[in-house]
């Protein structure tokens, strides 16, 4: 049933590369204005999920609505009805996505790859596109870089050119696949302040994060996944202070370890 | 013996011609392979197992053949060509299964991620294509396309054999009246300065194309 109530519901995802099981009936729901972060360790189906969620990695089995509308498929994974190219654009449309390894076009400045969704998808003149680039570059602070490729900017300034990109086409909510995962460790932290002032801002956002403390402060909600199942799901206070499974006892213990 | 001016111009007529057919049988090579390059892409194997067949074929025939079933069986089904027509599509044919397995593999080396956001960003198949994954691709390819082309315009010495005075029949004609060598060894000179020609090219236009770092 579709739940117009959610941003974002997943029910009973499976997802199955080859005779891999790596999604196992997973249901997940998340409200408008919700942060969730994603957590668990490397290969628990965290990035695999996230990717479903926007029919990047199309599912097996179960279905999943953005903002009530099914995405990917019709009529559930089983049926295999698959959307054509506009349906699935459609179902995406209020999806944006930011990559671990950001994907800027090289081969465009950072606000030509800011407007050219602009200018390609929604009708806007080369002008009014670069007006709205700029207001994004502007908001992630980086309006001055806003001709500069994407070689001549570090990671941290790539990734908020990627997260401006995803902003300036007004999505309803944002997906963030490991943003900081691939940046030097001193550059962690402005692309953690722009996510922040984004979710202060109401912005739905999920993310899968490797970052504890991020996750702590900035969530509402903290779901931790291991073996392509969700094993707990709950307010980070509950999540990081007081774990119910052996198995996120664990996990958390070794990032701290980590961390030290 | 000496050549005279006009036995060096017929080398620089003969010289003119083989650039001309390298020209117009590089760019039909191209304006074939682009198309082709994408079926060979393709998931659907009614799309990619043709390309596939086609850019085998062409890999694995001598030119040369190409040219003789063009030139010489051709009219036995209705298809009369003139020796210059025959010769240019029979290098673009030949040309296009290379240039097609360069192209696909300069649209592979295209990051999967990159087409993912700007299908993210609703931006259509086509569109990401045309805006994103062949100019990138472009990058990529300059070198090899380049690269092929000099093979071509080497290649295109065979057409000798279906009768065009390209540079090296022309050559082995004035060497044939002349009784010496000499005519040879300027053909290989006019190859050289043809070919560095369009190492130069490019060069220059890989340059122009470079984007820092890629």
């Amino acid at each position: 049933m579709p739940n117009t109530e959610h941003a974002i519901s997943a029910r009973k995802v499976t997802k199955i590369y080859g005779t891999k099981t790596v999604l196992q009936d997973v249901d997940l729901t998340v409200d408008e204005g919700e942060v969730v972060c994603i957590i668990g360790p490397s290969g628990s189906g965290k990035s695999t999920l996230l990717r479903t969620l926007a029919f990047l990695a199309p599912h097996n089995g179960g279905e999943i609505h953005i903002f009530g509308r099914e995405i990917g498929w019709n009529g559930g994974a089983e049926k295999k009805a698959k959307q054509t190219e506009k349906e699935l654009a459609e179902a995406r449309a209020p999806l944006g996505m930011v990559f671990q390894h950001f994907h800027l076009w090289p081969h465009m400045n950072a606000i030509g790859n800011v407007a050219l969704a602009l200018k390609l998808v929604h009708g806007k003149s080369a002008s009014e596109a670069e007006t709205i680039a700029f207001d994004a570059l502007k908001k992630v602070g980086l309006d001055e870089h806003a001709c500069k490729h994407p070689h001549q900017l570090s990671g941290g300034q790539k990734q908020r050119v990627a997260i401006a990109r995803a902003l300036a086409v007004s999505p309803r909510a944002i997906l963030f696949d490991e943003p900081t995962s691939a940046l030097d460790p001193e550059l962690v932290g402005e692309v953690l302040n722009v996510m922040r002032a984004l979710a202060n801002d109401g912005m739905t956002m999920v993310i899968v994060t490797h970052e504890m403390g991020f996750a702590a402060q900035a969530a509402n909600r903290v779901v931790f996944m291991d073996h392509g199942t969700i094993v707990e799901d709950g307010p980070p206070a509950d999540i990081f202070g007081n774990p119910h499974s052996e198995r996120l006892r664990q996990f958390l213990e070794t990032s701290r370890e980590r961390a030290i | 013996m000496s050549l005279t001016s006009a036995d060096l111009g017929l080398l620089i007529q003969g010289l003119g011609l083989t650039a001309w057919m390298t020209l117009w049988g590089t760019l039909l090579a191209l304006a074939l392979a682009v198309p082709l390059a994408f079926c060979l892409r393709s998931d659907r194997v009614w799309i990619n197992a043709p390309a596939r067949v086609y850019v085998e074929v062409m890999r694995g025939a001598p030119l040369v053949l190409l040219l003789f079933l063009l030139y010489y069986g051709g009219p036995q089904i209705g298809l009369r060509l003139s020796a210059p027509a025959a010769g240019i599509v029979g290098l673009g044919f030949f040309g296009a299964g290379a240039f097609a397995e360069i192209l696909r593999a300069g649209l592979n080396a295209v990051p999967i991620g990159d087409v993912e956001a700007a299908s993210m960003l609703g931006i259509n198949r086509l569109k990401c294509i045309v805006h994103i994954e062949i100019p990138q691709a472009a990058r990529t390819v300059i070198p090899p396309i380049f690269g092929q082309t000099i093979i071509l315009v080497k290649e295109s010495a065979v057409l000798s054999v279906i009768t065009i005075a390209e540079l090296t029949k022309a050559a082995s004609e004035l060497a044939t009246i002349t009784f010496s060598v000499q005519p040879f060894i300027i053909a290989a000179l006019l190859y050289w300065a043809l070919v560095e020609a369009i190492a130069q090219v490019g060069l220059a236009v890989e340059r122009h194309y470079q984007i820092g770092g890629h």
